[in-house]
């Protein structure tokens, strides 16, 4: 009998974001199903859901027709499914065998059986064919060998139900290639396979059938055979965008050449060159990993660059730590605003004050009135919602963590030139996400060049006046907002 | 807002405070302390009580500001130990006692120093480069001491045994100095911009690197401050013995820690003040006195340091709860 897997109208919500809106597919067996979306489509979600790490709102997983609902990873591996992740989840410490026989170290009365262990990992390796043995210690092989190993742990158990989230991306072609030969002999074992990819050449080369996700719903199922990249790319985009953008009032006047980056080189970036100039919004667009946030922790002195050239209004400059690009004018809010952005156990105030923190000294000590007047005064331009400037920001809302380090860097008593907002309306509710973009147009008439990095491609597309694309650590487009359109910066971002 | 809301918040601003259950739950201890012995209380007891306290008291300021700022030092006990045995024999060998104490005090700056660079150039865990320095140091006291005192006679340095043995009525003289150290502190870190970076750097290096704050430069600071009171520690209570002991105080920084963690200093840093390490200190040393006081053997006060800690612990717990719980509520 054909193996059959089922989403049944799978919901599931996070705080300000509906991941998966009534999704239903299903994938059979003998065949490979690969996943295709834009970041925040839902696939990862769909596959840890499928894992058992979180559970649906509403709707549920069948196997062969049998309703199952996975409360754990365990319980999803009992089922006889495998999901390999991106982030490898392997002991570093620990050995090849140790690794791919984590869950069943064939202990005889407790004690691992050595031999036993080594002569089945050598089989397994022997199929996979690489250059490693049994004995090496994983932490110490190369990232293609460790993603090698990870896909052998799943390989191993035998499950029936495969799952493969972005396995290619540290491989060489050479292990590309025997990948995908083990990917096509499951197949032939009758093994479902879920296959999730960027990569568009790999997926008309590997897959059957394509799944088709856009911002939590299902676009479309399609036969690989009977589509091409124009139809997917088409698929993948094209969506109703409101009034969001058209109520924007946007900054009009660009001034001179503010920060010019040439041929910057940095361990995850090359020859990255970019201008942008005052009262610009420069937009970011790219997959995530793509490069850009590294980028710009390379420009804001956060990373040490390899080589390049940065000029701040003309000058050349060079940031040993972030405390001299702040000095020079250049303010970043991070990406992760609860691990880098805020100290959560502190007040919006104490947030606020940070980089000014010398300038508002009265004698010897802190003056609390000038303090208390700066982040009443950021409480107030951005409406923050909190009884008091006393609240401890780890009680905020996501929007309103956004303004305070907003309300941080474009105090009075700053001097920002250039603000580098990386996803600044990651997790945050709609309403919000069109104050921040009016916020973010209001920086860029008092002169300041904002740099917009966002996953999201119709903000990043509305709001910047001009767009960058990245992909793989390069930038591999340039187009203004009158060229751009979804189809052409998806292209850039993913097709080689 | 009426004025009479503000009054209520103001009220409840002090109760609700960390310190304040703090005091309460000392006042308690010392009145049943006070029950069991009525010489608890007596002049004489209570300046035994701070006798016992001020080397405590004072590695407690170093490594109060340290936890803050998001590290440790497991050091500090034998730095002061080691000062007290290096003052100690500069003021035998007839050194003068003011360069004596520069010396010792400049040795303090150095193992700072050493610390600060092994824990951020060369990014050693703190526990574990701390402790080796700190088992160096207690080796090397008693290797040079061949493990004997170092007597300081009176009749050469009384002005340097002044130091460590007079007192004010109760107020001994290195705890005054105790108390200072705990009041400079504490205005450091509540209102300077320095004491913020601290609060700041310990409550995340990360977020507050990229907000223009150097980490590796505080966290320096820091471990120098901290050496340096150590070897005051250290200086004092050689003052006090008249002598240098290459083993009296070295275990005295884990009861500095206890303090500050009883205090309301958290281990994982970002918070904490001075004032309740004050309240910690008294805490830990009048229950160890007054169970000593109530006739309970001398190895009870080990047992009683450690409950003191498991009941903070659990205080914490119960506070942080009904914390998060309000906060749902309050949704």
């Amino acid at each position: 009998m054909e193996k059959l897997l089922e989403f049944k109208n799978i919901s599931k919500a996070f705080p300000g974001v509906q991941a998966l809106d009534n999704v239903s597919f299903s994938a059979r067996g003998g065949a490979v199903s690969a996943l295709l979306g834009e970041n925040g489509a839902g696939k990862s979600t769909l596959l840890k859901i499928l894992s058992g790490d979180i559970q649906p709102d509403a709707g549920s997983v069948c196997i062969d027709g049998e309703d199952r609902r996975f409360a754990s990873p365990y319980q999803s591996i009992k089922a006889s499914v495998s999901v390999i992740y991106q982030e490898r989840q392997l002991l570093g410490a620990m050995n090849v065998m140790e690794n791919v026989f984590l869950d069943d170290l064939h202990e005889k009365f407790g004690i691992v059986n050595r031999s036993e262990l080594k002569r089945k990992t050598q089989e397994i390796i022997d199929i996979f064919e690489l250059p490693v043995k049994p004995t090496d210690i994983v932490g110490r092989l190369s990232v293609a060998h460790q993603q090698m190993i990870e896909i052998m742990k799943a390989y191993r158990r035998g499950s029936d139900i495969i799952a493969f989230d972005e396995p290619t991306a540290p491989l060489t072609d050479k292990e590309i290639a025997i990948l995908f030969k083990l990917i096509r002999e499951l197949k032939e074992r009758g093994k479902i396979i879920l296959y999730v990819s960027h990569r568009m050449a790999e997926i008309f080369q590997i897959t059957d059938d394509i799944i088709v996700l856009k911002d939590g719903q299902l676009v479309t199922t399609l036969r690989t055979s009977g589509t091409n990249e124009r139809e997917l790319v088409k698929a993948m985009v094209g969506r109703d965008i409101g009034d969001t953008y058209s109520n924007l009032k946007r900054n009009e006047i660009m001034g001179d050449v503010l920060l010019e980056v040439k041929n910057l080189e940095t361990d995850y970036v090359h020859d990255v060159s970019f201008e942008l100039r005052r009262g610009e919004v420069l937009g970011f667009a790219g997959l995530v990993g793509a490069g850009r946030t590294e980028v710009m922790r390379a420009v804001f002195g956060a990373d040490p660059i390899i080589s390049g050239e940065i000029k701040l209004e003309g000058k050349p400059v060079r940031f040993k730590k972030p405390k001299d690009a702040i000095g020079s004018g250049i303010a970043l809010c991070p990406e992760d605003r609860k691990d880098q952005g805020l100290i959560l156990g502190r007040s919006i105030r104490d947030n606020v004050s940070i980089p000014v923190l010398s300038k508002l000294k009265r004698g010897l000590f802190m003056s609390y009135r000038a303090e208390e007047a700066l982040a009443a005064e950021a409480v107030r331009k951005y409406s923050i919602r909190t009884p008091s400037t006393d609240k401890r920001t780890v009680e905020l809302s996501g929007g309103n963590q956004q303004k305070t380090i907003l309300g941080r860097w474009t105090s009075d008593k700053m001097v920002t030139k250039v603000l580098i907002l990386d996803e600044p309306t990651k997790g945050i509710d709609v309403g919000t996400k069109a104050e921040v973009y009016q916020m973010i147009h209001d920086f860029a008439a008092t002169g300041i060049g904002v740099i917009f990095i966002s996953s999201e491609l119709p903000e990043v597309l509305n709001v910047s006046d001009n767009i960058i694309v990245m992909q793989n650590g390069r930038v591999t487009g340039r187009v203004s907002r009158q060229e751009a359109t979804e189809e052409l910066v998806v292209a850039m971002s993913m097709l080689e | 807002m009426t004025d009479n809301d503000k009054s209520g918040s103001v009220i409840k601003k002090i109760t609700g405070a960390k310190e304040f259950t703090l005091v309460v739950i000392w006042a308690v201890l010392v009145l049943v302390l006070w029950l069991l012995n009525r010489n608890f209380l007596s002049p004489g007891n209570i300046r035994s009580i701070f006798n016992s306290a001020f080397v405590i008291g004072i590695l407690a300021v170093g490594l109060s500001c340290l936890l803050i700022g998001g590290k440790i030092d497991l050091s500090s006990g034998n730095t002061g130990m080691l000062a007290g045995v290096l003052i100690s024999i500069l003021l035998r060998d007839g050194v003068h006692w003011v360069p004596a104490i520069l010396i010792t005090l400049a040795f303090g700056a150095v193992t700072g120093a050493v610390n600060a660079f092994f824990v951020n150039g060369l990014k050693f865990a703190p526990f574990i480069s701390t402790l080796a320095v700190s088992s160096i140091y207690g080796g090397v006291a008693l290797v040079i001491t061949n493990s004997a005192n170092i007597p300081v006679s009176s009749q050469d340095h009384d002005w340097f045994l002044a130091l460590g043995t007079k007192s004010f009525g109760v107020l001994p003289v290195p705890f005054l100095i105790a108390l200072v150290l705990l009041a400079v502190y504490g205005g450091v870190l509540w209102g300077t911009g320095f004491g913020r970076r601290v609060y700041m750097t310990g409550g995340n290096a990360n977020a507050a690197r990229l907000a223009g704050i150097n980490p590796v430069k505080i966290t320096s600071i820091l471990f120098v401050n901290n050496s340096v009171i150590a070897s005051v520690a250290g200086i004092l209570f050689a003052a006090f013995m008249k002598m240098g002991s290459p083993i009296a105080i070295s275990g005295s920084d884990l009861d500095g820690i206890t303090a500050a963690i009883l205090g309301g200093v958290a281990f994982t840093g970002g918070s904490g003040n001075m004032f309740g390490v004050f309240i910690g200190l008294m805490m830990l040393t009048s229950f160890q006195n007054g169970l000593l006081m109530a006739g309970l053997d001398s190895y009870y006060q080990v047992v009683a340091k450690g409950l003191l800690l498991i009941g903070a612990l659990i205080l914490d717990y119960y506070r942080e709860n009904a914390r998060l719980r309000a906060l749902k509520a309050g949704k």
